[in-house]
């Protein structure tokens, strides 16, 4: 129980010296022996959060029950992939520019680290201020992975912010690039899994045109 | 002590914005998106057949403060307003919509906290100044938002134009008829009037807002509105607090539905006088008396009323 609540406080800890942006105290985390797991841990407490944040569009599409959890699980699987490739593009760029590499276990560690800001991705959820707090969050995120990879690759300011900006910019370009075709193969699975049209936007149902659910009834007003 | 209590309230305060859109989301997602899909399907009906004449000639709908716990249950200062605008010849007024739930019903109703809200409504009837009505507040100012957020207003919204139209055809109205109705609200209940607007004016119905003191966003339900008069006091805090925190309202700001209104001269602000948004010498003020002799409660009446009946609006004269 004791080793326990040992390791809740250095998750707490952990996350801590992110928001703080504290690069003097990560020296207790590399030394400490199941960094790993803390890393794994805050990584997957900010998916999970992120994920509840961003669970509006799974509301709206009305998906309940087993189905919102599979789609939130599926939707992690996406995040972490997402952030392996920026793990890897920062293994890949890294040594590149400043001449010699921590390895790819220590990075993948650190990255995971970094996304102790999502830790609050649920604030996300909050009414009108949401999508700020959120990006905020993404910013802040930023932020701390520079911090760990100026302390990884033990960088100066602009090497380490390079390596930064160029990692985080292919996460969000692959982000981008792939969103479409992702949810093409979202549409079509949604569409055969359940028979009905595709997932709708605010957007959708604002602008008084045709919205979900098509099966109650209703047509677009250019249908009529 | 003081730092953790005030950190307990803040985490306290973050959580509850957190779960503010549930209710309008569990709403939506377990049966409001059928329920709503009928009721767009019969506001852009062109002729549903029935020509049952309408008793009325105007229909009033009356959206509460924040104040407000169920549909019935307002501040009894708000009722000396709501008797004159029921007094109006040929007028229907409604004021049986709760415009905090999207499914009209009440914090007193069956919901996990009703016991909360029930020991909170005795305690506001022995003492209204009561703090523990500042909770009712709070709850209900959250709803204020999820209705102007462009993620959740939309499901919000659709669910509080809902409510207004079963409420309207309970009094006879006719959907295909074309009669104005117009939503007066009082401080959130006007930003909720104007998101409700969004669905309402999707047919033949004339919609228009009567904001008192509102604190209201550049709603896209303000593209549907024929006209909003916006009454306010020059030294309430929250109506300015709208103009500031929804960027939307900012005067360059392009896109903006608001902005679009104003161009189009659907808006008209009227400032009253020194009113405050409450605490003393606010809107609903029966003690505070201006120059001219009118309480604040009088001056707000009046004003209401001259509006309603196409009237000049007479402000305090100082």
């Amino acid at each position: 129980m004791d080793g326990f609540l040992d390791f809740i406080a250095s998750v707490g800890l952990a996350i801590w010296t992110m928001l703080t942006l504290d690069s003097n105290t990560l020296g207790w985390f590399r030394t400490h022996p199941l960094n790993l797991q803390i890393s794994a841990t805050v990584a997957a407490l900010a998916g999970i959060s992120t994920l509840f944040g961003d669970s509006v569009v799974l509301f709206l599409n009305r998906v309940r029950g087993w189905r919102f959890l599979v789609t939130l699980l599926l939707n992690g699987v996406a995040m972490v992939l997402l952030y392996v490739l920026q793990a890897l593009m920062i293994a890949v760029i890294g040594p590149l520019v400043v001449g010699h590499t921590p390895g790819l276990v220590p990075i993948l560690r650190g990255v995971m680290l970094a996304t102790a800001p999502m830790v609050f991705g649920f604030l996300g959820l909050i009414p009108y201020a949401g999508p700020a707090i959120t990006r905020l969050l993404q910013a802040w995120g930023v932020l701390t992975l520079w911090i760990v990879v100026a302390v990884l690759f033990q960088a100066g300011f602009f090497s380490s912010l390079l390596i930064t900006l160029i990692g985080w910019g292919v996460m969000q370009l692959l982000s981008w690039g792939l969103s479409r075709p992702v949810s093409w193969v979202g549409d079509r699975i949604w569409r055969v899994v359940t028979g009905k049209p595709s997932m709708m936007t605010g957007h959708d149902l604002l602008s008084g045109q045709m919205f979900m659910p098509l099966d109650a009834g209703f047509r677009a007003e250019g249908e009529r | 002590m003081i730092t953790l209590l005030l950190i307990g309230l803040g985490i306290f305060t973050l959580l509850a914005l957190t779960v503010a859109p549930l209710d309008a989301l569990g709403w939506w997602s377990h049966k409001g998106a059928d329920e709503a899909a009928q009721l767009v399907n019969d506001i852009l009906v062109e002729d549903d057949g029935d020509d049952t004449p309408e008793p009325y000639e105007h229909y009033v709908v009356y959206l509460s403060g924040i104040g407000a716990i169920d549909g019935h249950s307002v501040p009894p200062e708000e009722e000396p307003l709501i008797a004159a605008i029921a007094a109006l010849p040929n007028t229907c007024l409604i004021r049986d919509v709760f415009p905090y739930s999207v499914a009209n019903r009440g914090l007193t109703a069956q919901r996990p906290l009703s016991w909360l809200w029930r020991r909170v409504e005795k305690t506001r009837l022995k003492n209204p100044d009561a703090v523990a009505g500042m909770l009712v507040n709070a709850r209900n100012a959250m709803q204020l938002f999820v209705s102007a957020d462009r993620r959740y207003g939309p499901a919000y919204n659709i669910g509080t134009a809902r409510e207004v139209v079963l409420a309207l055809r309970r009094n006879g109205y006719q959907l295909d008829g074309g009669k104005p109705v117009t939503l007066i609200g009082w401080s959130g209940g006007a930003q909720i009037s104007i998101g409700a607007a969004a669905f309402l004016g999707l047919g033949k119905m004339p919609v228009r807002v009567v904001s008192i003191g509102g604190m209201l966003s550049d709603d896209p339900g303000l593209n549907r509105v024929e006209h909003l008069w916006h009454l306010r006091g020059s030294k309430d805090i929250l109506e300015k607090l709208g103009g500031v925190m929804f960027a939307g309202r900012w005067p360059h700001a392009a896109f903006s539905p608001w902005n679009d209104a104003l161009g189009d001269g659907r808006i008209d602000v009227i400032e009253l006088g020194p009113m405050h948004h409450n605490g003393k010498r606010h809107y609903f003020d029966q003690e505070t008396i201006a120059e001219d002799g009118r309480s604040y409660l009088q001056v707000t009446t009046d004003a209401v009323i001259a509006v309603l009946t196409g009237q000049q609006v007479k402000a305090i004269t100082s």
